[in-house]
This record gives structure tokens, sequence and C-alpha cells, in this order.
């Protein structure tokens, strides 16, 4: 299990209020709750891209808000996917482990893997404007997890996708992070995504984590 | 944002050459004192007067110019149409006097003073304007005008509604921008204002003449300075209304008719350069040509030096992405103010070449930068929050984030940005007045041949700037088509 404390933001007329929080750290735990609840705004601060004071995020032994974003070590694939358009699929990957002063060789196999796993192999040299929703899904999926992160955030990855191909896009990204063993924090209104990939589920309401009997 | 970042340097470094006319002048002022007498509040009531008239003429324009150019949305000359609406505020103020009086005098002298200076500024703003708010209302209003359609609603009343509600902070920053253009503009009542103290701007440049004035002057600069950056900073908080990002025309609004109201400025603008020289004038032109060549050549050298400089400036303003405090505050300081800018670079002590084309080019990218920046720099760096919010966390570092995120997706914007700060700078005859040093550039003499009533060579001379103009803008678009390439490659 990993902890998070004092997990507060104030914006407008919305208070995200969740002082103590134990996630954990193994398998995929969905976070569910209607839209405004403040599911990604968790993402984002925990991510540290939104500042929370006297956060903490103990996790394999490091108290990894005190870290800056690139130190966090984390996997991001957001609803809108932000894949950068000037860049061909290959280096839209490859840019995760460049960023993470990574070398080609460092993470060919890796990359390998991920690529024929996500059957990329084909769509390496097309930019984000030429591929489909599912395609664009799988390259960012790729890049998230080229650079070896110790937890990732999924954000809606699935919403802009239509029914067959979210449903081959789902088990591609179980499947994956169960072969890489990488802790993942899932947001998602569908009902489908967390019965399927989830192996935990919290809900988040009027931004306060709901126990279990509520 | 950690507050550290605020001292990221190469925002400093932005920051401080803004700040550089004030700290410059008050340096060199040591102590400040309150104007005497009532000429300074009469000024200041008369650019209230002037800035609230132009700026509620050109909305009311405006709102009205917008339907007919949503009329022309699905035609295919649609951006042609655009383009021509820009002209009178994309070309030199002084083209556009010098154009207007031509025009005038073919019926009566024109006459100069506080509603010659409205008229002008109207002129300058309502094509822009239009524009604005025809982007805007592509952008916001289909849904409910379709509904309003459905309805039998009058488009007015669509109008009346959609400026209550969805176009109020549109509107506004619209109002602000054009407010703050009209009241710290010095060289339109530099042009039409026949001397009177119309505008604030215009009282502390007499101010400024005068060395003994100067305690006074500055704290009118002081004054100045303050209320426009308030204002701004205020102000600008709709969203920037000049991107297009639907083409789309709401039913209800498009009507032809109202697609004269933004082109009849352009007539005005460039209708009055058009004529047949004599050979009387011609044989007049031919004796300025010495003079004419050398302008030319200080005006080309002051366009791709400011170009340069806001390149640089750009640049600067990329690389300090993570600063929030450095890129609000160069949002909301839109304008230092040509007064104060140019005596500033006057008490420099250096006025030989090339220190005064320095001087020239330093001043009047102070002048420009900050429009630039605010209204097209910031947007394009605005639209890559979410990328670099995707490359932090994937573990880049800022510099991995300029080299690969920022700088391959603004570099083209930047050099469209420019071209269009040095097309400016080359028209600027009022902050190159100030600080001439003797020396000329082609806006002077077009100024100098103004003013002396030798309408006919300032045509003339006109012509030839606006020629040097284009080509300075050119040039940056071309170096903007060659990183374009480079870009391709990059690929």
């Amino acid at each position: 299990m990993s902890l998070i404390k004092n997990l507060f933001y104030t914006v407008k007329d919305f208070e995200l209020h969740v002082p103590e929080w134990s996630l954990s750290d193994s398998g995929i735990t969905a976070l569910c709750g209607p839209s405004g609840s403040g599911k990604t705004t968790i993402i984002k601060i925990l991510s540290g891209l939104l500042p929370s004071r006297n956060l903490e995020w103990h996790f394999k032994e490091k108290n990894l808000a005190k870290l800056s974003p690139p130190e966090r070590k984390l996997g991001v694939l957001f609803q809108d996917l932000h894949l950068f358009p000037h860049l061909s699929a290959r280096k839209n990957i490859l840019f995760a482990a460049k960023a993470r002063k990574l070398s080609f060789k460092d993470v060919q196999a890796e990359f390998e893997s991920l690529i024929s796993f996500l059957e990329l192999k084909e769509k390496l040299s097309l930019f984000p404007e030429q591929l489909s929703g599912g395609e664009k899904q799988r390259v960012a999926l790729a890049r998230a997890l080229i650079s070896r992160p110790q937890f990732v955030f999924l954000d809606e990855p699935f919403s802009h996708l239509d029914e067959s191909a979210r449903k081959k896009a789902r088990h591609s990204t179980a499947e994956i992070l169960k072969k890489k063993n990488v802790p993942a924090l899932l947001v998602s209104h569908n009902a489908e995504d967390v019965k399927e990939l989830a192996d935990e589920v919290v809900f988040l309401k009027k931004g306060r984590l709901l126990k279990n009997n509520e | 944002m950690k507050f550290k970042n605020f001292f990221h340097w190469p925002a400093l470094v932005v920051i401080g050459a803004l700040l550089f006319p004030l700290i410059m002048f008050f340096f060199h002022l040591g102590m400040l004192s309150w104007p005497k007498g009532v000429e300074w509040l009469s000024s200041l009531f008369w650019t209230f007067v002037q800035a609230g008239l132009s700026t509620g003429i050109v909305l009311l324009l405006a709102i009205f110019g917008s339907r007919g150019l949503l009329w022309s949305y699905k035609k295919s000359w649609y951006f042609l149409l655009e383009g021509l609406c820009l002209v009178p505020c994309l070309i030199p103020s002084l083209l556009l006097v010098v154009s207007l009086v031509h025009i005038t005098d073919w019926f009566f002298p024109f006459p100069f003073g506080l509603g010659a200076l409205i008229f002008v500024q109207v002129l300058t703003y309502t094509g822009l304007a239009t524009v604005a708010l025809s982007r805007v209302l592509a952008r916001e209003a289909s849904s409910l005008s379709e509904w309003a359609f459905l309805h039998g609603a009058s488009p007015w009343l669509l109008l009346r509604v959609l400026a209550q509600t969805l176009l109020r902070k549109d509107i506004k920053t619209l109002a602000v921008l054009i407010f703050v253009s009209a009241w710290t503009s010095l060289s339109l009542p530099l042009l039409t204002a026949g001397g009177a103290s119309v505008s604030l701007e215009f009282y502390i440049y007499k101010q400024l003449q005068d060395p003994t004035l100067w305690p006074q002057a500055g704290s009118l600069i002081l004054l100045q300075t303050l209320f426009v950056f308030v204002l701004c900073l205020k102000g600008f908080s709709g969203k920037v209304p000049f991107s297009l990002q639907k083409k789309t025309a709401p039913p209800l609004l498009p009507s032809p008719f109202f697609i004269l109201l933004p082109l009849l400025p352009v007539v005005f603008s460039l209708g009055g350069l058009i004529f047949i020289p004599n050979r009387e004038v011609i044989a007049d032109f031919s004796r300025l040509i010495p003079l004419l060549v050398s302008a030319g050549k200080t005006t080309l050298f002051l366009g791709f030096g400011v170009g340069g400089f806001t390149f640089g400036g750009l640049i600067l303003m990329a690389l300090s992405f993570s600063n929030f405090f450095g890129r609000k505050f160069v949002t909301a300081y839109l304008n230092p103010g040509t007064s104060l800018t140019g005596f500033a670079f006057l008490l420099i002590p250096f006025a030989s070449s090339p220190w005064i084309e320095l001087k020239w080019i330093a001043g009047l990218t102070l002048l420009t930068f900050p429009f630039i920046y605010r209204f097209r720099g910031e947007l394009s760096l605005e639209r890559l929050t979410s990328q670099v919010e995707t490359a932090r966390l994937c573990g880049a570092g800022w510099g991995l984030v300029f080299r690969d995120v920022l700088w391959p997706q603004c570099r083209n914007v930047f050099c469209l940005c420019s071209g269009l700060a040095g097309f400016w700078a080359a028209g600027d005859f009022a902050y190159t007045l100030i600080v001439s040093h003797g020396k000329w550039n082609l806006a002077l003499v077009v100024y100098d041949l103004f003013s002396s009533y030798r309408l006919e060579l300032a045509i003339l001379g006109s012509w030839l700037l606006l020629m040097i103009c284009f080509l300075i803008l050119l040039f940056w678009i071309g170096v903007g088509y060659v990183f374009d390439k480079k870009l391709v490659l990059y690929r």
C-alpha cells in the first residue's frame, strides 16, 4: 500500500478534501464518481501539475510529493492523450525515454516488446493526425510505459473510442499493465472499464472519498 | 507554480527590458513633483473622452460589421476579406492619416482636432474589432443562434443577449485593448490633434520637451503607467478573441449589407494614396532621392533589427514557460508609452551611428513587443500547455521541453510576430522623432513632408515606405518558411 496524506485543494466553489488515503501499490485501482467530483484534479495533484500544500505520498519508502513531476517517475495517459502533433508515433513514444535520459539502446527491448504487443509496428512513421483513435491511444500508452514508470495514471483513457475499439484497448491496457507489473490509478465513468480493469474501486463525491458502506 | 520561478532569468531579462524606460527615466530624474495648473486635468479628461468615445463607436460598428463578415464565412474569398478589414490597423497610422487628409482635401480642409482624432481611431480599429467579434460569434454563438432562429427571435435580440452573456468577457477584452491603444497612442494625436492636448500621452510628450518640467512629467508617467497596467491586468479576463477555431456561420446573424462597415475604413486608409503625380511632383520627388535612399536603408535596418529583437524576446518568453508571474507581467504590461520610452533612450548619452540605430531598434522593440506577445505570442504558447505538462510528466527537463515541444511548434508563429513587429517599427515616426539625433528614417521623411503640407510628395514617400514595410514582413515570413522546411526534416 502507498499512503497519501493531506490531499487538499480549493478552487472557487469546489473543495477537494482527502485527509488520508491508502492507495494500492499493485494492480489497478479505479477512481469513480460523477463529473466535477475531483477525479482529474486528484491525478493532477498527485502527478505534481497542481500544487497541494502539505501533501504527502509515501510510495516505496519515498515521499513522492516532495519531488518534482519528472522525478516522480510516473506515466500518465490523459483523456485527450496529448500526443505531440509534430512528432511521428515512434518519436512520440521515444520522447519519454529521451526525457528520462535513456538512450534508444537502453529501451530498445522494451520498445520492441511494446510496439509488437500494441500492434504499432506499421504505424511508427505516421503522425498523430494520420492515426485512428485506437492507434493514438496505443501510442500514448506505449509512451506512458516506455520509461519504466513506477506508477501509471489513466484518466478516462478510452473515452474517445467507439465500443469495439474500446473493448480492444481495454484488453490491451489490462494485459500490458499486468505484464509490466505497474500499479495504476484509473479514472473512468464507464462501468465496463471499471468492471474489466479494476482490482479495487474507490468512489469520490464532491471532493470527498466515500467509505465502503457509503 | 513556485515563487522562486519569478527569478528565472529569461523572464527577468524581458521584464527588465520592458521596465528599462521607467527605471532609466526615474534614475535620471531623482525626484517627482505634482503638475501645477489644471491643464493636465483637462488633458486627462479629454483622454477619457476620446478613448472612451472611440472604443464605444468601434465596438458598436464592429457588432454590426461582424454580421457582414459572418456572411462571407462560406465564401472561398473569406480570408481575403478578413485581411482587407485588418489593413487600417496593420498599416502605419502615418499612411492612414496621409490618405485620409488627401481624400478630405478634395472636399474641404481636414478638420484637425478632437473629432479628427476620434474619427481616425475609429477607422483604425473598426476592422480589427469586427474580425475579432465575428470569430468569437462563430466560436460561441452557433447553438444559441440555432435556437433563436427556430424560435423566431430577431438577430438584434440575439446579439443583445449574446453581448450580455457569452460575449461579455471577449467584448471587455476588446474594449480594454482599444481603449488602452487610444489612450497611449502618441502618433495619432501628433498627426490629427492639431497641437491640442487631447491626450495625456501627448501632454506628457510636450512636458518632456522642457527639462524643467520633467519632475511633473514623471508623476504623470507614473500615473499613466499604473493606470494602464491595472486596466490590462483586470481587463484582459476574456479569452483572446482572435483565434479562428470554428469556421461556421451561425444562422440568423449573417447579413451582406453590413460588410460595408469594416470595408469603408479600408477605402479611407488606402484610397487617398492613389493618385497620378504630375511632372512637377516627380521632379520634386527625384530631388529627395538621396535622402530617401539613406532613410530607406535605415528603415530596412530598423525593421529587420526590431524583428530580430522581437524574435529573441519571444524565445525568452518560451524559455520562461514555467514562470507564471513573468508571463502574467508581460501580458498585463501592454504599453510602456512612446514618450517615456523615447525620452529614456534620449537620456543615454551615445548619439552617433550605430548607437542611434540601436536606440531606435531597442525602443521600438519595447513598444511593439508587449502588444505582439499579448495577442499572438502568448496564444501560441498557451495552446501548448497540455503538451508541456505531458512532457514534464514524461520526465523532460525545461531544456528538452523547449527544444522538442515549444520551439518546433512556435518558431513559425514567432517569425510572423517578428515580421509584424518589424512592419510596424518601420512605419513609426513618433518614437524616432523623439530620439532622432538628426537622423532620418523613411517614416520621419513622410511625416516631415506631411507636416510641411507637401501632401503629394508625402504620398509618394508613403508608397515607398509601404513597400519597405512589406519587404520586412515578407522576409520574416520567409524565415518562418525555411524553419518549416527544417521542421519536415526534423520530423
